[in-house]
């Protein structure tokens, strides 16, 4: 019951309805500004003061940034931005219908990783569309195959799992094994390759 | 938190809500003065480390806030305890005093010895 309260206010602060970033800066500036205070009325000059007052208080940036991770839902923002991501891929990609590219070999997790999800304009179709895997994807043991088909509907699922966004590393190495991701080194963004990706998909299929 | 005196994961959340059961609304600079004046000697408090789990009780609902302005006219954030905090607060008083009485068992010089 409390996580779910806790879920909630962390999604309800994520569309604007809790506590902004700003006020929270503002309570711990409060802070510091009351403690200076209470220095200088021992007798501390205000530099002093201040100074003791931030000595006390711990790292400030370090608190902030707690705040305000704990503050907001960083999924949502993850999630949104993958959504967009989709319909601008939407609006290029006119043509077919949706299709998901994962793994399909259990032992890696490359496609699992990204699971680009693009969606282009549906056409109608009974039979999904076929990628066949590029030479390096099946020398890895992986494939590509499309998961779902709307047939006649637009469809927007966008899913990209946290891990594959906030891992450091070369993030683009979840694409490694794509169609069309070769030429995509660790120097471009996530989403650059992953729309090449999705580019050479939608060529491949359409 | 740290000092002499490793204080037990888990128990800030009720030291401020106590302090807030005690004095009544208080801004985040006023409860951990006070935790920081019970403690005495056995504790120091880094300040910073009460907000994030101010944030986590209010996200809780264990606690409330507003904006208000302090005795020196400075514009601060006030909590006050909800209904659910001082459940929770009898709740984990129990557990405590329930653990506290467990090991002083075990801490006891032994009978006959």
């Amino acid at each position: 019951m409390r996580a779910l309260r806790v879920l909630l206010s962390r999604l309800m602060q994520s569309v604007g309805l809790g506590r902004h970033r700003g006020d929270l800066d503002a309570e711990l500036e409060s802070h510091i500004a009351l403690h200076t205070d209470d220095n200088m009325r021992s007798g501390m000059s205000p530099e002093d003061a201040r100074r003791a007052a931030l000595l006390a208080f711990g790292s400030a940036q370090a608190t902030r940034e707690v705040l305000h991770e704990q503050n907001g839902a960083p999924f949502v923002g993850i999630v949104s931005s993958t959504v967009r991501q989709a319909f601008r891929s939407l609006v290029r990609h006119p043509g077919f219908s949706v299709v998901r590219s994962r793994s399909t070999s259990g032992s890696s997790m490359a496609w699992d990783g990204c699971s680009i999800l693009r969606t282009c304009r549906a056409a109608p179709s009974r039979n999904p569309p076929r990628v066949e895997p590029s030479p390096a994807c099946a020398e890895a043991g992986q494939g590509v195959r499309p998961a779902a088909v709307m047939g006649g509907e637009s469809f927007t699922r966008a899913v990209t799992p946290p891990w594959s966004v906030r891992r450091g590393r070369c993030r683009n190495r979840a694409l490694a094994g794509a169609p069309g991701a070769d030429r995509w080194t660790c120097g471009s963004s996530f989403d650059q390759a992953a729309d090449r990706v999705a580019q050479v998909m939608c060529a491949a299929v359409g | 938190m740290g000092g002499d005196q490793n204080v037990v994961q888990g128990t800030l959340s009720l030291m401020i809500l106590k302090t807030l059961e005690t004095m009544g609304p208080q801004h985040g600079y006023g409860i951990a003065r006070r935790i920081e004046q019970v403690g005495g000697s056995r504790m120091t408090l880094n300040y910073g480390t009460v907000y994030p789990m101010l944030l986590k009780l209010e996200q809780e609902g264990a606690i409330s806030a507003d904006w208000g302005v302090s005795e020196n006219n400075r514009r601060a954030r006030f909590y006050r305890l909800t209904a659910a905090g001082r459940r929770r607060i009898a709740r984990e008083s129990k557990q405590w005093s329930d653990a506290a009485a467990l090991m002083a068992k075990f801490l006891a010089p032994k009978e006959g010895g």
